[in-house]
């Protein structure tokens, strides 16, 4: 049974949250070219480590707020709890983040808009 | 498939001294069980192979057995981390059927239990398969009319399939509540009848037995640490015993699936989930059906020593413990006393979990990757071990001449990019 | 003599369907420990406002919402919860909760607020008694502890299968806010919990 520090409620029983699975998930903007290859690692295809994980989870009994949440999936030590729309801060959690091929993905890559230049 | 290639395989087995029968069973009785071959050598690695299996589960060691019996290659190695079948193999409720809803599913579950029914024989080997009917039960007007359209679809595709009402289900099964008034009333099922369970542990060492004895060896306590390529082609695996040197390289490791795939960094869409199971204290034959229910989220059936298995969904995040945490039994075994009042009274002795790799459309993957050379044979989620036997025989094909075959085929990975999914998630039976 | 036969309560009850008082208790129990009473009227009202608009919200309805997530204050016979970094719960007299938000939505704030009347969708129950964390721990997995849960203490949470909102007014008494659809379920759960420490549950105001 995992107890989750709900930033908003405290500790709580998992039993009051849902998971959301893989954290840092960015969508490619709209107005992509990426071919489906690369759509499909946004679309389906998820960072699934043995040891640190980033994830967001849901206060679903609770407040309902989401939150991202940095997890060792073989002891489930919660390492890190961080607002949702932040990156970790703790340096194991830095570290998942920065390793996770999603970093270096087309994908990511077409979720930030291209810089306009004036002509 | 031809039955040819089975039976050819099958034979080579029996041309074997170790073969078990009613004669040698007489003859090391007469010198007090004393004489009984290994089962399976304990091999140490080669410095090369033809091809490696990557985990000595259900599905590795019997791909690794249709490679040597009907595809010939004998100089191939099982490599397993722990010890063979002690993964999910050794941990699920064994539960086998093949009344999913696709064609593509009828394709693959359908092939595997064409094959378990001659299973014993093939590997001369007793994995008690025992088709005892596996019956799913509903508890809706909405579920009635799912089970009808899946009931249609599974006999389309020519597989066994009678819709049951509730006095139907009573007589078949007497010890199930089926009053109007419990939380979920039974309202129908449908029954596979040729579908049921077999000894888990049974499958793992009758493949290894029978895949030792055309000369493959197992390494087992062997774990692999990296994946060697040359540009687009593997070469080897490296591993705690040193590297191995081969030009083929089949991964069948589950929930480790996406440990290997990053080794050679293919994306796979795998979530690891732990999957529970339990059993109560053992008694006396009380039901002689395996029984699911989605809507109540439980499966449960009786085994040869007379423990009710039982089982749920996954647990809602990733893990690798091998445990799974409590509220999911409790919440199961709550539903299942509300089916089956008999088990209130019943102790349950032992609870335990795997590592299920789910895929987004709950259908396996069994796929060749962008390097050649390199396969995988995964995403079978928490629906692996029925399929053990037609998992292991398409992907032996598969390796073997490196292009799936037509039961194959849909299991791509490439299907996630295509959009062509196979979306099995009801027919799973467990929640993901 | 007073009138102690069961009546059927009727009206703007979430127990409409039940005959009450009901008390459970073992035989050997004298009086209940805890005493179970819908609050019925009741208005309630969510409000959604960030901390640029809460002044003026506090100001408009009279409540204080100066509060942290899961922190109530009463005055004046209202009582404010704060539920999330942006959301209140407020509870006044039946019938303000009309008057409150029409006061809202044509305030300047209007277009930087959320109003929404949940008199009827949530029902909320009185608990009372020296046994009532007794009850409540055995569905809810919060710390229950009087130090840890004490007056204006509140929490969005489970109680078995219901979800609910648990708020301390004092050491021995509580609210507990649930969906008006979970009411029976949650008032059942209640009796069958309840019955080793005897429980009384009555109509309410």
């Amino acid at each position: 049974m995992l107890k989750i520090n709900c930033p908003i409620c405290g500790n709580r029983d998992e039993t009051e949250f849902s998971c959301g699975g893989e954290a840092h998930i960015a969508r490619p903007i709209a107005d992509n070219k990426l071919t489906d290859t690369a759509f499909s690692e946004y679309l389906f295809m998820r960072d699934n480590p043995k040891g640190v994980f980033l994830e967001r989870w849901c206060h679903t009994s609770g407040c309902r707020r989401w939150f991202n949440l940095a997890r060792d999936t073989i002891s489930h030590e919660i390492i890190e709890i961080y607002p949702m729309g932040q990156t970790p801060k703790t340096a194991k959690g830095k570290k998942a983040y920065q390793a996770n091929w999603r970093r270096k993905s087309k994908a990511e890559a077409a979720s930030k808009p291209a810089k306009r230049t004036v002509k | 498939m031809a039955n040819t290639d089975l039976d050819r395989g099958s034979r080579a087995l029996t041309q074997k001294s170790k073969r078990y029968s009613i004669f040698s069973l007489a003859r090391n009785a007469a010198s007090y069980h004393q004489n009984w071959q290994q089962a399976w050598r304990h091999a140490d690695p080669k410095p090369a192979y033809d091809a490696v299996i990557i985990g000595g589960g259900g599905h590795g060691l019997a791909s690794a057995y249709y490679l040597a019996s009907i595809h010939g290659m004998t100089n191939i190695a099982v490599i397993e981390k722990g010890w063979l079948g002690g993964g999910n193999t050794g941990r699920n409720t064994t539960i086998i059927r093949s009344n999913y809803m696709w064609d593509e599913s009828a394709g693959i579950y359908e092939h595997a239990l064409k094959l378990w029914e001659r299973l014993s024989q093939d590997l001369n080997f007793n994995v008690m398969f025992s088709q005892r009917g596996v019956l799913t039960i509903t508890h809706s007007e909405h579920e009635l009319k799912g089970m009808s359209r899946r009931v249609h679809a599974i006999r389309l595709n020519g597989i066994d399939s009678d819709i049951l009402t509730p006095a139907e289900i009573k007589k078949r099964v007497p010890t199930i509540n089926i009053s109007p008034d419990i939380r979920y009333p039974v309202m129908g099922g449908f029954l596979q009848k040729r579908g049921g369970t077999a000894r888990h542990d049974a499958v793992a060492w009758g493949y290894a037995r029978a895949a030792d004895d055309l000369g493959v060896d197992i390494i087992q306590n062997c774990e692999v640490t990296g994946l060697r390529r040359n540009g687009g082609q593997i070469t080897g695996i490296e591993t705690s015993k040193g590297f191995i040197k081969t030009p083929k390289v089949g991964c069948v490791v589950a929930g480790h699936s996406s440990v290997l795939a990053d080794m050679a960094n293919i994306r796979l869409p795998i979530a690891s989930r732990p999957l529970q199971a339990l059993v109560s204290e053992p008694i006396k034959p009380i039901l002689d059906t395996v029984i699911m229910s989605n809507a109540v989220h439980m499966y449960i059936s009786q085994s040869d020593k007379g423990e009710m298995v039982l089982g749920a969904g996954v647990d809602k995040y990733n893990s690798y413990a091998q445990t799974g945490s409590w509220p999911v039994p409790e919440h199961m075994v709550a539903a299942a006393v509300d089916l089956f009042p008999f088990l209130s009274r019943l102790r349950m002795l032992r609870q335990w979990g795997g590592i299920v790799d789910t895929c987004p459309d709950a259908s396996p993957i069994i796929s060749k990757t962008d390097i050649k050379g390199l396969y995988f044979n995964c995403g079978w989620g928490t629906g692996g071990f029925k399929s053990t036997p037609g998992s292991g025989h398409v992907f032996a094909d598969l390796i073997a001449h490196d292009r799936p075959n037509s039961i194959a085929l849909p299991y791509s990975l490439k299907r996630f990019e295509t959009g062509y999914l196979i979306d099995e998630h009801g027919a799973a039976g467990v929640a993901h | 003599m007073a009138d102690t036969s069961p009546h059927m309560v009727i009206g703007n009850s979430a127990f409409s369907n039940r005959i009450l008082p009901i008390i459970k208790k073992p035989e050997s129990l004298k009086t209940p420990q805890i005493e179970l009473s819908e609050i019925r009227h009741l208005g309630k009202l969510n409000i959604r406002c960030t901390s640029k608009t809460r002044d003026m919200v506090s100001k408009l309805t009279q409540c204080n919402l100066s509060l942290q997530p899961n922190q109530s204050d009463s005055k004046a016979g209202r009582i404010a919860l704060c539920l999330g970094p942006d959301e209140y719960l407020i509870l006044a007299e039946q019938g303000s909760e009309i008057q409150l938000k029409k006061t809202l939505n044509s305030s300047d704030i209007v277009k930087q607020i959320a109003v929404t009347n949940v008199s009827d969708a949530l029902c909320a129950l009185s608990l009372s008694g020296k046994k009532v964390r007794d009850l409540l721990a055995k569905g809810c997995p919060i710390d229950l502890h009087p130090d840890s849960f004490s007056k204006n203490q509140s929490a969005q949470c489970d109680l078995a299968l219901a979800n609910v909102i648990l708020i301390c007014l004092e050491e021995d008494a509580f609210i507990c806010i649930c969906r008006t659809s979970f009411a029976e379920y949650v008032l059942d759960w209640c009796l069958d919990a309840g019955f080793e420490f005897g429980i009384s549950a009555s109509a309410g105001i």
